[in-house]
């Protein structure tokens, strides 16, 4: 079932580029650059938002026929999420959150690849950033 | 028995390509700016980096694969709520021969749930480098959905 969310944040993955401990092959991307958003198609996007907002995050294989799929596990904690935004599974593989405290705030994306069946999995952590106004 | 429906799976079952250029769309973007003069929004990515692609996430990007690689064209919305579609409706090939004749992007099954016209594959027939141009097809709103056709100028390097 979709979600409410208005804003999406999708990373996209280089299944062929990326290694334990580096983000070369992932590229960031959203919705928001008409509203400021800035360093789109890195790992440095810096997301732009109004307070209230609820987001999506997804990642996604560049490859779209690849069996490989990449998993988000966990999405850190950060201000702007308030007392009750924090993003969470929604058990599609995405995960939803909310924004409820205007201001600055970096946050950890965490996600992992087993690129083959059996394989040990490859975990990467980036920090893009959210602006709430 | 293979019958027909059975042929036609067997040929997309076929087409792995070896290289994949993911083009994510802000469409909210696009329709902001009237589809004119569009210069962010449009993401482009590959899965070559470690080839030398450069250009990742930019409208420029330039795509290095060895000669004979079969290429995926996906273009998505980023926006998967709005119902807003993103399609490629062609190719041309200004400076260079790559793709050759024989290497032409051709229209796919549509795969993983997206329009028709979502997934091209095109191959690298001849080494050596090309612009082209890749037009797509944005299709925002429900009611009285509006589309917007855009075109601009990546590169593919084949060696």
């Amino acid at each position: 079932m979709a979600s409410s969310a208005t804003v999406f944040i999708q990373v996209w993955v280089d299944i062929n580029a990326i290694q334990n401990g580096s983000t070369k092959g992932v590229y960031a991307v959203d919705n928001r650059v008409g509203q400021g958003s800035t360093g789109e198609g890195s790992t440095s996007l810096a997301t732009h938002v109004t307070n209230g907002t609820t987001i999506q995050w997804n990642v996604y294989n560049i490859d779209p026929t690849s069996t490989v799929v990449p998993a988000i596990t966990a999405i850190g904690n950060a201000a702007v999420f308030g007392a009750g935004g924090q993003p969470q599974n929604d058990g599609t593989g995405a995960y939803v959150g909310q924004v409820q405290q205007t201001g600055q705030s970096s946050y950890q994306i965490t996600f992992n690849v087993q690129k083959q069946p059996g394989s040990a999995g490859i975990t990467v952590n980036f920090s893009p950033s959210l602006v709430v106004q | 028995m293979m019958n027909a429906s059975n042929l036609v799976v067997l040929q997309a079952a076929l087409l792995q390509p070896q290289a994949s250029i993911t083009i994510a769309v802000d469409t909210a973007y696009v329709a902001s700016k009237g589809g004119q003069n569009i210069s962010n929004g449009i993401y482009m990515m590959d899965n070559q980096v470690s080839y030398g692609s450069t250009g990742e996430g930019t409208l420029e990007l330039s795509t290095v694969v060895p000669v004979g690689s079969l290429i995926g064209f996906n273009t998505v919305p980023i926006d998967t709520n709005s119902g807003d579609t993103v399609i490629i409706t062609g190719f041309t090939v200004s400076q260079g021969s790559v793709f050759g004749s024989q290497g032409y992007p051709q229209q796919q099954p549509p795969i993983n749930g997206e329009p028709a016209g979502a997934y091209w594959i095109g191959q690298a027939i001849n080494a050596g480098s090309q612009t082209y141009q890749i037009q797509i097809k944005v299709t925002v709103g429900q009611l009285r959905p509006i589309s917007y056709y855009i075109n601009w100028d990546p590169f593919i390097t084949a060696k």
